[in-house]
């Protein structure tokens, strides 16, 4: 589904992937894993298209297409999710208005009917129990005021709407405590399906008790430098990341 | 013809405002408040009177007429009766109130407004036709709706419709008025309010006017004991616009929430001119101005707020927020604090700044596309200045003409 092959990317002037490769495949999870400053954000951000980083080699395959040549509303269309790690306050505009502009906009891109507004008040229902998501938090502007926990929870539920086949989540478990990293991880568990993927970016093993992955890698200085399976997080847990501090130069 | 000829103390105003005007003629840029907006494209206009109206008026808005109880039309500054729809006693053309309650409009009228500002000079010179609305101590639940239509009837017709509201002790009602029209013209508005004591006032003004056109309005508020004056501005016309406003926070407990939305795209100016003056102890005053400009426009945010000696206890906020759509797009904000109290509470601030790229990118993210999300996002900056208006028909109206404007801005053009 997923084929990043030798991508090396800059910010600034200033490399921060010097060469990732990784393949993932329908119905797999993977998780990225590794120190602060050693890329796992910019990957992220690059898969979804995000403005200001420079790729001066290398390609990203999604279902045999060229990812990076798309804009970022063609990559959300194509089935690529980003959760963000730090979701974006909007103020002014409702959290239900911003939801129906965004799975409408999918539907219309590949072809389908816009939601009226009770067929779509129905399907955001049906998604927003599980996730402890109020009818109140809908009314209010997206993400402002939110706590953290609100805010990821929020992630969740556009990832449960836009059904995505690729999910990328970026640090989710940050800034949650105990009891909403069990609502979030239990979320995005559900919506594992024989017919998506899901790439889990963490820097600690704590989410993947929720998500147990397929595969763990570790990026360190801009490259993949360990892979294994669901074992190596755990094992990273207790000796953390000194042992690739010197690959990170 | 004038509306009123022949009462004693009008023709008398007129004359005496005449004579001042003309000794000292429109504002300079000289004076500090018409700093950021020059009146000198009214050079050479022709001032004329407009031609008398004939058939039926076009132009009105059937939307905005739907929402309210009583809805009043004026055309070229003349109350237009058949387009009219009056279901109460309170609200009526001033015409009409100077003949039915002719003391009362007498005790208000030409003294809330002053006399030393030009324009309102002008406007006191001729007196056109405008709202009265007089309430005593009764709530009003519908809005009352008042247009304004100007009908290019000939080319440099200048209208000085006058209006006076006056809400005695406990009133509550809710006035919208929209200025609108055709061709190059100025529209001169003056508006005097007085809002007595446990009164309430929401007032929202649509600037709508045509974009060669002229509005230069002006509209003074006395607020009194534990009296409420809010207003909502929108002012999407015009070529250049003026919204000047003196609220005087008179005895305890006044307050005062002005909010305002304000977008400019071609050659556009718009001008919102506020001054808050709290002359009594613990009064409050919340102020939030918000707009976004395009292509060449400019817009003009000066917001001042006067704690008068002895205002104690006031406590006094104001915002102005503008986004530039576009590098020629220009913004002066000069908001001020006058003090001269002593425990007040009072903050401002004014940012000026372009649509935020990690909001764009996250509405892109969720498959928004760019042009859409640019304009969601100015929808929503704009919109902010509605958050507190407790009808949410009005704030669907005032929503729908921010999408009706970003649809012709294009925006995702710019910037």
């Amino acid at each position: 589904m997923l084929e990043i092959k030798n991508l090396q990317v800059e910010v600034d002037g200033k490399q921060i992937l010097k060469g990732l490769t990784l393949s993932i495949d329908k119905g797999q999870v993977h998780a990225i894993m590794g120190p602060n400053g050693a890329g796992k954000s910019t990957l992220a951000h690059v898969l979804a298209g995000r403005a200001g980083y420079t790729v001066t080699g290398g390609s990203v395959l999604f279902e045999g297409k060229e990812l990076l040549e798309l804009k970022p509303e063609e990559r959300a269309a194509a089935g690529v999710f980003l959760a963000f790690q730090y979701p974006v306050e909007i103020p002014g505009v409702s959290t239900m208005n911003f939801l129906k502009t965004s799975v409408n906009a999918v539907r219309t891109a590949h072809g389908g009917k816009e939601f009226d507004a009770m067929d779509f008040l129905k399907f955001v229902r049906s998604k927003t129990k599980p996730l402890g998501i109020s009818d109140d938090m809908l009314k209010r502007a997206v993400n402002v005021g939110f706590s953290g926990g609100e805010k990821k929870r929020n992630e969740v539920l556009q990832m449960a709407l836009l059904e995505p086949k690729l999910a990328v989540l970026d640090e989710t478990d940050s800034g949650l405590d105990v009891d909403a990293l069990r609502i979030v991880g239990e979320g995005v568990t559900a919506l594992r399906s024989p017919e998506n993927a899901m790439l889990v970016i963490t820097h600690y093993q704590r989410l993947l008790d929720y998500i147990v992955p397929d595969r763990v890698h570790v990026l360190a200085g801009g490259r993949i430098v360990r892979s294994g399976d669901a074992g190596l997080a755990l094992e990273l847990e207790k000796t953390g990341y000194a042992e690739f501090a010197g690959k990170a130069a | 013809m004038s509306i009123g000829q022949g009462i004693g103390w009008l023709d008398a105003l007129r004359q005496q405002s005449r004579t001042a005007f003309d000794a000292q003629g429109l504002p300079s840029p000289k004076v500090e408040s018409w700093k950021y907006t020059s009146l000198k494209p009214l050079d050479g206009f022709a001032f004329a009177r407009p031609a008398p109206t004939k058939g039926k008026t076009g132009g009105t808005d059937a939307a905005l007429g739907a929402l309210g109880g009583t809805y009043l039309v004026f055309v070229d500054g003349a109350f237009d009766m058949k387009a009219s729809r009056a279901d109460g006693a309170h609200a009526m053309p001033l015409s009409m109130a100077l003949q039915s309650k002719a003391d009362a409009v007498h005790q208000y009228l030409g003294h809330i407004a002053g006399s030393d500002d030009p324009l309102t000079l002008l406007n006191s010179g001729v007196i056109d036709d405008g709202l009265v609305l007089m309430i005593d101590g009764a709530t009003i639940d519908k809005p009352i709706v008042v247009e304004h239509i100007s009908s290019a009837s000939k080319d440099g017709v200048a209208l000085h419709p006058r209006s006076l509201i006056v809400l005695k002790k406990n009133a509550r009602a809710t006035v919208i008025e929209r200025f609108s029209g055709a061709g190059r013209y100025l529209i001169n508005p003056v508006s005097e309010i007085v809002v007595e004591e446990g009164a309430k006032l929401t007032h929202i003004r649509l600037f709508e006017d045509d974009e060669t056109a002229f509005n230069l309005s002006h509209l003074s508020a006395h607020v009194g004991k534990d009296a409420g004056y809010e207003s909502h501005v929108l002012a999407t016309g015009g070529a250049l616009v003026r919204n000047e406003m003196k609220i005087e926070l008179a005895s305890s407990g006044a307050d005062a929430s002005l909010y305002g939305a304000y977008l400019a795209r071609g050659k556009q100016h718009t001008d919102h001119t506020t001054v808050l003056r709290h002359a009594a102890p613990h009064t409050t005053s919340r102020e939030l101005y918000k707009g976004a400009l395009n292509d060449t426009a400019r817009g003009v945010f000066q917001g001042n707020i006067y704690v008068a000696k002895g205002a104690d206890g006031t406590d006094g906020n104001m915002t102005n927020r503008t986004i530039l759509l576009s590098e020629k797009a220009e913004m002066d904000a000069k908001p001020q604090l006058e003090i001269y109290a002593d425990d007040v509470k009072c903050a401002h601030g004014a940012t000026i700044g372009n649509l935020e790229e990690d909001a764009l990118f996250y509405l892109q993210a969720r498959g928004i596309p760019e042009r859409q999300a640019r304009e969601l996002l100015v929808e929503g900056f704009v919109a902010e200045a509605f958050g507190n208006l407790a009808d949410d028909a009005i704030e669907d109206l005032l929503r729908a003409r921010i999408a009706a404007w970003l649809a012709l801005a294009k925006v995702a053009e710019a910037a």
